[in-house]
């Protein structure tokens, strides 16, 4: 039963690694870069519903709604702004600027809203629920089901809309998307945007179990890396086993040799995977050309 | 001619310049800081700038390096100089364990392995007792030289300069060697230089011992300048300086390295009576230099000459 539970709750914190490893892969698979930043975006964008919540006194889904908004455009704007101009040129220098961006985004929230840990309400109460003999709170089973549909929906929009093909031939083939007709600079944004907004609302989940913080969002973005890896990088049913994967496997750890080097343990799985299987669980086999 | 002309100068008034400000031990100190983070940023320059090998856990070397030679002294009391090359030597093995992952994947991965490796060296560190857990190691001994104890804050701003000194001929003179050239074939294209006859994995594995070495060495210099280390001084925040020194001086430039190093170190004074975080300056500093000027600070005399 102690098993059991500790795999209930590992399933809670696998699906936000789900959710953050998703946007990250995401912007690789379609604009091939490795977003350093994806976490203190979410991070940013988390403090925004903070801001709104406690100086404007909006209802919490309220500001939730305004910052999805927010972290849409402010992905977009990274994207347009920062990366799309040097794009043509390195790709090692996109991968830097993200850094720089990770830099800012942290000190600024270091200098907005100080260093002090601040209170995050949940979305939903905690009240527990009785299933068997595990136990688990309304929240957390609020969160993984949210997390599963947010999955399953971006999946449907990736396998049928219109915009969700043309993101998938982008990914294919960005010249011959580019001879159909599709703008894969405007694929580019929207992918950035919808990119910041699964990590905000990674951010939301998860901020009422951490506390508010500048640094609240590197471990997990440590962790959504991890997922990735796991699951290859380059596919997204990938990234949520991986993310749901690592949920589990760290909780056991914790709960049966110890709570203190969960970093560890995703340092030790991403060289363990890479060593033996780089391409992941579930990722396609790399072919290099000279 | 006119290069040699410039390191001599460069040379005078590093060993002219502190003697301004005796009885102004804040700035000497400052000094101090910059050349011990030069080390460091020269070795990480020859990882990233020259072999292309993005790694995102430089400080975590520095820290290892910090924090051997410190137990050393004080608690095997062992001399100063040993504990300073055993400090290398050990930072160096732990380059070897980052250095494998480096064999099998390139580009981000690496960046991946080692950003984990230099947060969970940091998880580490604090949670292990011998090294003082997150409270760190307090009243470090000041360096001690054949029976010199080197307390005061001149004293140590020399120390520092002579193994600066020592790091830029050394690198130096390996950038401009045939291992110099190898390395910089493995950033410019793998398979072509592996095609040339360049055994890649060795090469790969190498800078990574050199560069965990110099970072080692400079490590030991800042725990006895300073006197007090901690786990977080050498966590993310510090790798993501290193790359900023190095990104803003010049990447694959010795004197680039110096330049950013000291500009990194001294920028933070200026913002210390502002509740402004200078992270937040390094940052748009490293986005502004990639986007407009990729090469660097350091080449920036060149555009005006162009120009003429």
């Amino acid at each position: 039963m102690f098993f059991l539970q500790n795999v209930v709750s590992g399933l809670f914190w696998g699906s936000i690694y789900a959710l953050a490893a998703l946007g990250i892969v995401l912007v690789f698979i379609t604009s091939g870069v490795v977003n350093f930043a994806h976490g203190e975006m979410a991070m940013f964008s988390t403090f925004i519903v903070y801001t709104l919540l406690t100086y404007l006194k909006l209802p919490l889904y309220l500001s939730i709604i305004i910052s999805i908004g927010f972290a849409f455009l402010f992905g977009m704007a990274i994207e347009r702004g920062l990366l799309r101009p040097v794009r043509e040129k390195t790709h090692a220098g996109m991968m830097i600027i993200t850094l720089g961006v990770l830099m800012v985004l942290n000190g600024l929230a270091t200098t907005i809203w100080g260093t002090q840990e601040k209170l995050f309400p949940p979305i939903v109460n905690r009240e527990p629920i009785f299933l068997g003999s595990v136990v688990i709170d309304k929240y957390s089973l609020f969160v993984f089901i949210i997390s599963i549909a947010i999955i399953v929906g971006l999946f449907l929009f990736l396998k049928f809309s219109i915009h969700g093909i043309a993101m998938r031939a982008t990914v294919q083939d960005e010249f011959a998307s580019r001879l159909m007709g599709i703008r894969i600079g405007t694929v580019l944004s929207f992918t950035w945007g919808f990119s910041a907004v699964l990590g905000l609302l990674a951010g939301v989940f998860v901020a009422p179990n951490l506390y508010l913080h500048s640094n609240m969002m590197q471990e997990i973005q440590i962790k959504a890396f991890t997922a990735a890896v796991l699951g290859g990088f380059t596919s997204i049913p990938g990234a949520i086993v991986g993310g749901l994967l690592l949920g589990v496997l760290e909780n056991l750890i914790a709960a049966y040799i110890t709570t203190k080097l969960k970093v560890t343990l995703s340092l030790i799985i991403i060289i363990v995977i890479l060593l033996i299987r780089p391409h992941g669980l579930m990722g396609r086999k790399e072919v290099k050309r000279v | 001619m006119k290069g040699k002309n410039l390191v001599i100068i460069s040379l005078i008034i590093a060993i002219l310049f502190p003697l301004f400000f005796l009885n102004k031990s804040f700035i000497i100190y400052l000094l101090t800081l910059a050349l011990i983070y030069a080390i460091g940023a020269i070795s990480f320059n020859l990882l990233l700038g020259i072999a292309g090998q993005l790694s995102l856990g430089h400080a975590a070397f520095m820290g290892i390096g910090a924090y051997t030679s410190t137990l050393l002294v004080m608690k095997l009391n062992l001399p100063f100089l040993p504990s300073l090359i055993i400090a290398g030597i050990v930072s160096s093995l732990f380059g070897i364990l980052i250095g494998f992952p480096s064999l099998r994947v390139t580009g981000f991965y690496l960046a991946l392995v080692t950003m984990a490796f230099g947060i969970a060296i940091t998880q580490i560190i604090g949670y292990l007792s011998f090294t003082g857990g997150y409270h760190g190691i307090k009243e470090i001994p000041p360096p001690e030289i054949f029976g010199l104890t080197l307390s005061s804050d001149l004293s140590k701003y020399y120390l520092a300069l002579i193994f600066l000194i020592v790091t830029i001929i050394l690198l130096t003179n390996l950038i401009n060697s045939k291992t110099g050239r190898a390395l910089k074939s493995l950033r410019e294209n793998e398979i072509l230089a592996s095609s040339l006859g360049i055994n890649v994995s060795y090469y790969k594995i190498l800078v990574f011992v050199i560069s965990a070495f110099f970072a080692g060495i400079s490590g030991s210099l800042y725990a006895h300048t300073v006197s007090y280390i901690s786990p977080n001084d050498f966590g993310l925040g510090a790798s993501l300086n290193f790359l900023a020194m190095i990104v803003i001086g010049g990447l694959g430039s010795v004197p680039g390295s110096i330049l950013g190093a000291i500009f990194i170190t001294i920028v933070p004074v200026f913002f210390a009576r502002t509740s402004f975080s200078p992270y937040v300056f390094n940052g748009i500093m490293i986005i502004l230099i990639m986007m407009l000027l990729p090469q660097g600070l350091i080449y920036l005399p060149n555009l005006f000459k162009k120009k003429a």
